[in-house]
């Protein structure tokens, strides 16, 4: 079912929640364990089949540490707008670059029932307030992945940027239906171009002292 | 149940779903420290014979804002909701008790530790129960680099629709030269890899309730339950070979 922002506000909120903002936000951030820097880039997604929300998380070294031949490391991230607690082993991860389709190896796959509470202020006539909520299911996923150097460059050249996770026929057990499609429309990927630069060169001095 | 204790379990309640809404299922091993270990102690927890079933939360008290009589509410709906999981399990119950498939299990996880190239496997081990207490005291006992545990835990849903299997590995910085490296003051509280893998099992035909389903899945004594199981445990170690072959991706907070 295509995405209709008018006919559910919830899942506006959903998808901001989701990827913290309507447009790709890249960070340097810090590795908890070893203090080691390294750059991320959020891009969100615009979901297109069978699914509420999604964004694409990509992790690259700081200070062009970055081998040119090193995998990308890569997280998909989804919400459905109900609780699905079923765990499909035949899925299948694509990515689709101006039709080429290519199919990407999972390493981890997380699903993760949650409640989103929203809150509606009610104002009696005595002047108080009292705060509504209303309660929305979801489940969050994260798959990750890596993507080879060779996909991630046709990326940023390209018109059309599809994700796809399939289920053979017969082992579509899930409650959602298949395939789930989201797109990383062109807007967005001239930001991937610029995290790719980011984490090949040694520009770290540089964004350190734009912060 | 008293006023006190009801008060009591939905506060515990509560916390318990916002630790669930937190709980990090992913913690990346940083390539620095994963080159610095030369040894590591594994610890397989034997199966639990004990099925478990989430119940659905009660929101009545998030609907109207709060207060104390809605949150009795909500707790008094949850803990119904509790007792009727629970006696619609006992069949379940039984036909687990009767199931060895542990041993199995057991035998092939410790073979895929041994095989993980990286984390240097010096002993493996069954282990009778591992909570907080008994990993603290194997912390205290461990020679080795880092301390590896394991445990598997299989849960319904709130329909008794789906069967899910979840093993829990986590991996404890133990020598003071892997403490260092990732500023580590409690190992217990600072896993340096962590992966929950899950699998799951659906009821082929739904009954109407979960006592309904709770009967289709001990039903043959317990056929179909017996096999899923397994299928949920074979599933689990080829996604955890996968993850151990990548242990460190994009870190959870991410």
């Amino acid at each position: 079912m295509p995405f209709n922002l008018h006919a559910k506000p919830f899942l506006i909120l959903l998808a901001l929640f989701l990827t913290s903002c309507a447009t790709p936000k890249l960070d340097l951030k810090t590795e908890p364990l070893t203090g080691e820097e390294y750059y991320t880039l959020n891009v969100p997604l615009v979901p297109r089949e069978n699914c509420a929300a999604g964004a694409l998380v990509l992790k690259g070294p700081s200070g062009g540490r970055s081998q040119g031949n090193a995998p990308i490391k890569a997280i998909l991230k989804l919400a459905h707008e109900e609780h699905d607690y079923t765990i499909n082993p035949h899925e299948t991860l694509t990515l689709s670059v101006d039709g080429e389709r290519n199919r990407v190896e999972v390493i981890t796959s997380f699903k993760e029932q949650n409640q989103d509470v929203e809150n509606f202020p009610l104002y009696l006539p005595t002047g108080k307030v009292v705060s509504l909520g209303m309660i929305k299911d979801i489940t969050r996923r994260r798959i990750s992945f890596f993507l080879l150097p060779e996909q991630f460059s046709k990326i940023y050249a390209a018109k059309e940027v599809f994700i796809e996770i399939a289920a053979p026929h017969r082992a579509a057990t899930s409650l959602h239906g298949y395939p789930i499609l989201l797109e990383l429309i062109p807007e967005n990927t001239h930001e991937v171009q610029e995290f790719k630069s980011k984490c090949t060169s040694n520009s770290l001095n540089n964004t350190r002292e734009e912060k | 149940m008293n006023t006190f204790k009801k008060v009591c379990l939905f506060c515990s309640f509560t916390a318990l779903l916002s630790g669930c809404a937190t709980q990090r299922q992913f913690v990346s091993l940083p390539e620095t420290v994963q080159k610095e270990i030369t040894s590591t102690d594994a610890y397989v927890e034997d199966c639990k014979k004990e099925m478990q079933a989430d119940v659905k939360s009660s929101n009545i008290s998030t609907y109207v804002g709060g207060g104390l009589i809605p949150a009795l509410i909500d707790c008094a709906v949850v803990d119904y909701r509790q007792d009727r999981a629970n006696e619609a399990m006992v069949d379940i119950q039984k036909e687990i008790q009767s199931f060895d498939f542990n041993k199995n299990f057991t035998d092939k996880l410790m073979n895929t530790l041994q095989n993980t190239v990286w984390l240097k496997v010096a002993y493996i081990h069954s282990i009778n129960q591992l909570d907080d207490k008994s990993i603290r005291a194997l912390v205290n006992k461990t020679k080795s680099d880092s301390l590896l545990t394991a445990k598997l835990r299989y849960r319904l849903n709130p329909e008794f629709t789906v069967l899910t299997g979840t093993l829990y590995v986590e991996l404890y910085p133990i020598s003071p030269k892997i403490q260092k490296l990732v500023n580590c003051e409690d190992p217990l509280k600072t896993p340096i890899f962590k992966v929950n893998v899950s699998a799951s099992a659906s009821l082929p035909q739904v009954g109407e309730d979960i006592e309904d389903n709770a009967k289709l899945w001990a039903e043959r004594h317990g056929t179909y339950l017996r096999s899923s199981l397994e299928n949920i445990c074979r599933e689990i170690l080829i996604r955890l070979e996968q993850t151990l072959k990548n242990p460190n991706h994009l870190p959870e907070e991410d």
